[in-house]
């Protein structure tokens, strides 16, 4: 409830403030990071949701603010006797902080906060851990425009994972916090009201 | 009449009630999804590596009449100061083959199942003089002494028994990765 009471709050504030609000989709590249997982590759994923960004400060053009909530498709590959794929979605909110450079290009920094929501395993529904954290870090192009474009890099902070670390003599050495995700995505975003 | 009535009744009374008093709660490893996920809940599965094949755990129903019969994952024969465990199971490129796991304990004094909790953090050294393993087509005929390895009770409750082991036969075969995670009772099965 107080999330909705606060996207409510957020989007009415934001139009009083002339926001630009906007609806994007793009293509998730992942590739986890981990020390553990064997022979893992890359997967191709989604992304679909929305935006709002706005000014703080009504002077300061060139500095902007954005809220995004998307719902994010994710994954990693494993090859070992065969293919093993695993696939898992998250409804992410995140906080940007854009910073015009020109006319054409603006660069964007900032958190993403991430529920797992799905997994195409549902055994990894249950073993993985439900919430992410990744530090954002991307560019678009045409931002005043209808439509414009970006490119995004997503660098997971949090662990998925928490586990025992088993050895193949069936030694136990602890407990491991492994498998964090990477994700570059590509992406369009249509600007329904401009800034 | 009425008898064999009673006793065909009585017998499919203990049918159902292993049948779905067995059931297996496999989850992959998230690491490496070819094994079973180590757990200690009880979810009545075992796993191994032998060599590259992978080899887990198979849901049997066995009856013994006049004997003594557990869960029918484990066969557990309390003999005085011994006891052998058997993990029945098959291998991924042969399913229609059972290749079984067997730990013949010879250190361990166990006389009723409550005493399996004695067992809770032990390692049991594999050695062929004390304690032995045979497995099913890769120790006959290799000597006692060329099988060796370990068996790890990591947590033994009054319900439950979950550990790994680790297995050397030879220079041929190595069964490594191996995990086990049951559930403990006895059914004692006896017909008149």
């Amino acid at each position: 409830m107080g999330k909705v009471i606060y996207m409510f709050i957020f989007l009415y504030a934001s139009l009083v403030c002339q926001a630009q609000f906007s609806a994007m989709t793009g293509v998730n590249f992942c590739k986890v990071r981990s020390s553990y997982l064997k022979n893992d590759r890359a997967a191709v994923g989604f992304q679909a949701g929305l935006s709002i960004a706005y000014h703080p400060v009504k002077n300061l053009k060139v500095m902007s603010f954005e809220h995004e909530l998307l719902f994010n498709y994710k994954g990693y590959r494993q090859d070992l006797d065969k293919n093993y794929n695993l696939y898992y979605g998250y409804v992410s909110g995140s906080f940007l902080i854009k910073f015009k450079t020109g006319t054409i290009v603006h660069l964007r920094t900032g958190l993403e906060l991430s529920e797992l929501v799905y997994a195409s395993v549902e055994d990894r529904y249950d073993t993985f851990n439900k919430t992410d954290l990744g530090v954002i870090l991307g560019i678009s192009f045409f931002e005043s425009k209808p439509v414009s474009f970006y490119i995004r890099g997503s660098y997971g902070l949090l662990p998925m994972l928490d586990y025992y670390d088993i050895d193949a003599y069936g030694a136990f050495h602890g407990k491991i916090h492994d498998i964090r995700n990477n994700t570059l995505s590509l992406g369009i975003k249509y600007n329904f009201i401009q800034l | 009449m009425k008898h064999f009535y009673s006793l065909l009744f009585s017998f499919t009374l203990v049918t159902l009630f292993v049948c779905f008093s067995c059931t297996e709660d496999y989850v992959s490893d998230p690491l490496d999804p070819r094994l079973v996920m180590y757990t200690e809940d009880g979810s009545d599965v075992a796993g191994a590596m032998f060599n590259d094949q992978l080899w887990t755990s198979v849901l049997n129903v066995e009856f013994l009449f006049g004997g003594y019969i557990d869960e029918p994952k484990i066969r557990s024969y309390p003999s005085h100061d011994s006891i052998v465990l058997v993990f029945e199971g098959q291998m991924e490129n042969a399913p229609s083959e059972n290749y079984d796991i067997e730990f013949h304990l010879g250190d361990v004094s166990i006389d009723q199942i409550s005493d399996m909790t004695s067992l809770n953090q032990r390692h049991i050294l594999i050695d062929g003089l004390h304690n032995s393993c045979h497995v099913t087509g890769y120790t006959s005929g290799v000597p006692a002494s060329q099988v060796t390895g370990h068996l790890y009770f990591r947590k033994v409750t009054p319900e439950t028994m979950s550990g790994t082991f680790y297995v050397k036969i030879g220079e041929v075969m190595e069964i490594s990765y191996g995990r086990f995670d049951y559930r403990l009772s006895v059914i004692d099965l006896d017909l008149r």
